[in-house]
């Protein structure tokens, strides 16, 4: 953890809610793009991103600093969701909800490309959506955070051969789901080779 | 397909694979058209997913967590350590209290065989209303501390071993005093 970030957590353990409110400027990206993917709605993921730094304040004397702080804070937004969609399972859902309609950074392009992105974006969350709880969470955390094994492992208090198993559950997943006639599905050429 | 080659190809994704983990799967997608087939489709939904943008929250996030942090009055909790000096003295002197009530009540019943029973299904009765007193109050506060917690459980501990040691003389005085009458009248 940075020396900066190490400071706010100190001030904000003795009570400083300045110095907690630049903690969550500074984890609010990852614990919302987070919840965005666990719960691919935008008011949702919003709510539960704030519910997250709300427990993540009252608990701040439970954190031990060799720890990543990331690690942490993404430990609590993933356990978080997954309860939110276990409460979720059985409830309706409402025609007016649209799953996909969250904020991305803005960008300068042009019409016809931001509608490709969209698209793939829709498709893309699609097929998280698809996937069970304890598929999803893993997935995301390799995709969009990059975490290794170990690190996933940490976050969600797994082992490293769980983790392994369940990312090759949810592509074997993802694979199914996805027909060869997908845009998702088409490899570019020459893309053979193991990395 | 060969099933046993997709959790190579999975780990290759996630670059955990070792070098000869690799060349393995290599080797067998340059013989396997089948499973060169699956690899590329792999390969194609990981570029996608990896180039899927990362969601950002609304402007004023952080100034709304602080607001509903403000609203409702929330704080950072302290630590809680467990004082085990003060947890032996508790211990102790809930030991003692024990003996001494127990020691009270086995002389008390001794010098008032045919009161026992009375006293002791009045003191049963007290122990009900106590508990229910007990948990309106813990509904009333909304949770309980561990100090609050322990002490209360020490308490019912200790009034259980009372109880159980004055039931078993009640009975064994009970059946004295039975035998006692029949054999006087």
């Amino acid at each position: 953890m940075e020396d900066q970030e190490f400071l706010w957590l100190e001030q904000a353990r003795r009570g400083d809610q300045a110095a907690f409110a630049r903690l969550v400027g500074a984890y609010q990206g990852p614990v919302y793009n987070l919840c965005y993917r666990m719960l691919s709605n935008a008011p949702e993921a919003e709510d539960a991103a704030q519910e997250t730094f709300m427990r993540m304040y009252t608990k701040l004397h439970t954190y031990q600093p060799e720890r990543k702080l990331s690690s942490w804070l993404l430990s609590i937004a993933s356990h978080y969701c997954i309860d939110r969609l276990r409460r979720r399972r059985g409830q309706w859902i409402s025609l007016d909800e649209e799953p996909v309609a969250a904020t991305l950074p803005s960008q300068n392009r042009g019409p016809e490309d931001l509608a490709l992105r969209a698209e793939s974006r829709d498709e893309v969350q699609r097929l998280v959506d698809m996937l069970p709880a304890a598929y999803r969470v893993p997935l995301i955390l390799r995709y969009w955070y990059d975490l290794s094994y170990a690190e996933i492992a940490e976050v969600l208090g797994l082992t490293v051969q769980a983790v392994k198993s369940r990312l090759h559950r949810a592509r074997l997943q993802v694979i199914e789901k996805t027909p060869a006639s997908s845009t998702l599905a088409m490899a570019p050429a020459g893309v053979l080779g193991v990395r | 397909m060969h099933a046993e080659y997709t959790m190579l190809m999975s780990v290759a994704l996630d670059d955990e694979a070792t070098p000869a983990e690799q060349q393995h799967l290599r080797d067998h997608l340059r013989t396997c058209a089948e499973c060169a087939g699956v690899w590329e489709r792999w390969q194609a939904v990981d570029r996608r997913l990896d180039a899927a943008p990362r969601m950002i929250p609304s402007a004023g996030f952080a100034g709304m967590v602080m607001a509903r942090i403000e609203a409702q009055s929330l704080k950072p909790q302290r630590a809680r350590r467990l004082n085990s000096r003060l947890v032996a003295v508790l211990l102790a002197a809930g030991l003692l209290l024990a003996l001494a009530l127990t020691g009270s009540l086995l002389y008390w019943g001794a010098q008032n065989p045919t009161q026992v029973s009375s006293a002791f299904f009045a003191a049963l009765r007290g122990v009900g209303t106590a508990t229910w007193v007990f948990l309106g109050f813990l509904r009333l506060m909304g949770g309980v501390g561990a100090p609050a917690l322990a002490a209360g459980v020490g308490l019912l501990a200790t009034l259980t071993c009372v109880f159980s040691i004055l039931w078993l003389w009640v009975v064994g005085r009970s059946h004295a005093v039975i035998t006692g009458q029949a054999s006087a009248s």
